[in-house]
């Protein structure tokens, strides 16, 4: 990281220096941020504003407390923090932590909710192993 | 299969991060948070912000900002980009315009015009389009 920032010669530091340690999956989109369309791909992604539209993930999608989206969510793990408006889908687990509030349906093999955490909408359990349906809104 | 009811958990590690991330000075503006598009994901769509940018990956579209973006050497860019400044290290295809400075690093690539207060080309870098300085 060190190297990189000495010979940078850029007066735009690197995203790298300012954001630490952090890995090159991962996707942040901060509380700066507005994106309204479609998502897909891998890796980690992080949502701290407002979304809009469709994501299709191999990897890991997390909803932060400041977060506030919209649409249909697919990954392998989802952990919301934040307002969701649509339905999401982990094809591993999904997580609603304290701060959560889902108005929509959920449809996955492990579903983990913690005390405070709101959901308004379908609970579809799903086997592990088996293709999703899916679920447009 | 199951559904499980969960003690409640400490915030996560990306609560550090951003405005809060080690090292950040807020009084600068170019050292401001620095969202980041990694290099597997595609996005296709609207962005808009007020903050810094890195784009890893690929995007169609729009993107406006009112902060900074670096489109980093594996980031493919098929948009139209407005930001204050925008470092070109991969590869774009569209119109780019920078309230300050525009600069196409060394192997990266601009197709499309270029309108900013200034504008820097590279040694090794490609730009094909139309260039305006902003007054």
């Amino acid at each position: 990281m060190a190297f990189w920032s000495k010979k940078k010669k850029s007066t735009i530091p690197s995203a790298r220096v300012e954001n630490g340690d952090m890995p090159a999956e991962e996707t942040l989109i901060g509380p700066g941020w507005r994106l309204k369309g479609r998502v897909y791909g891998k890796g980690t992604v992080v949502f701290q504003q407002a979304f809009e539209g469709e994501l299709e993930i191999q990897g890991r999608l997390t909803i932060d407390p400041s977060a506030a989206v919209k649409g249909m969510f697919r990954s392998e793990e989802i952990h919301v923090r934040g307002a969701v408006e649509g339905s999401l889908e982990g094809t591993r687990m999904v997580t609603l932590e304290t701060s959560a509030r889902v108005d929509g349906d959920v449809t996955t093999p492990r579903l983990q909710m913690v005390t405070g955490a709101y959901l308004n909408g379908n609970i579809t359990m799903a086997a592990p192993q088996a293709p999703l349906k899916r679920q447009r809104t | 299969m199951s559904v499980t009811t969960a003690p409640e958990k400490q915030s996560s590690p990306h609560s550090d991060r951003g405005l809060n991330a080690p090292g950040h000075d807020a009084s600068k503006s170019s050292a401001a948070p620095f969202s980041v598009i990694s290099r597997d994901i595609c996005i296709e769509g609207e962005l808009e912000g007020s903050e810094n940018l890195t784009i890893e990956g690929r995007v169609k579209g729009r993107i406006q900002s009112e902060g900074d973006i670096i489109i980093s050497a594996t980031g493919n860019v098929e948009a139209v980009v407005m930001a204050r400044n925008i470092t070109i290290q991969g590869r774009v295809n569209g119109n780019i315009e920078a309230r300050e400075a525009v600069e196409i690093q060394q192997q990266g690539t601009l197709i499309g015009d270029c309108r900013a207060r200034s504008i820097q080309i590279r040694e090794g870098a490609r730009f094909e389009g139309r260039s305006e300085i902003l007054k």
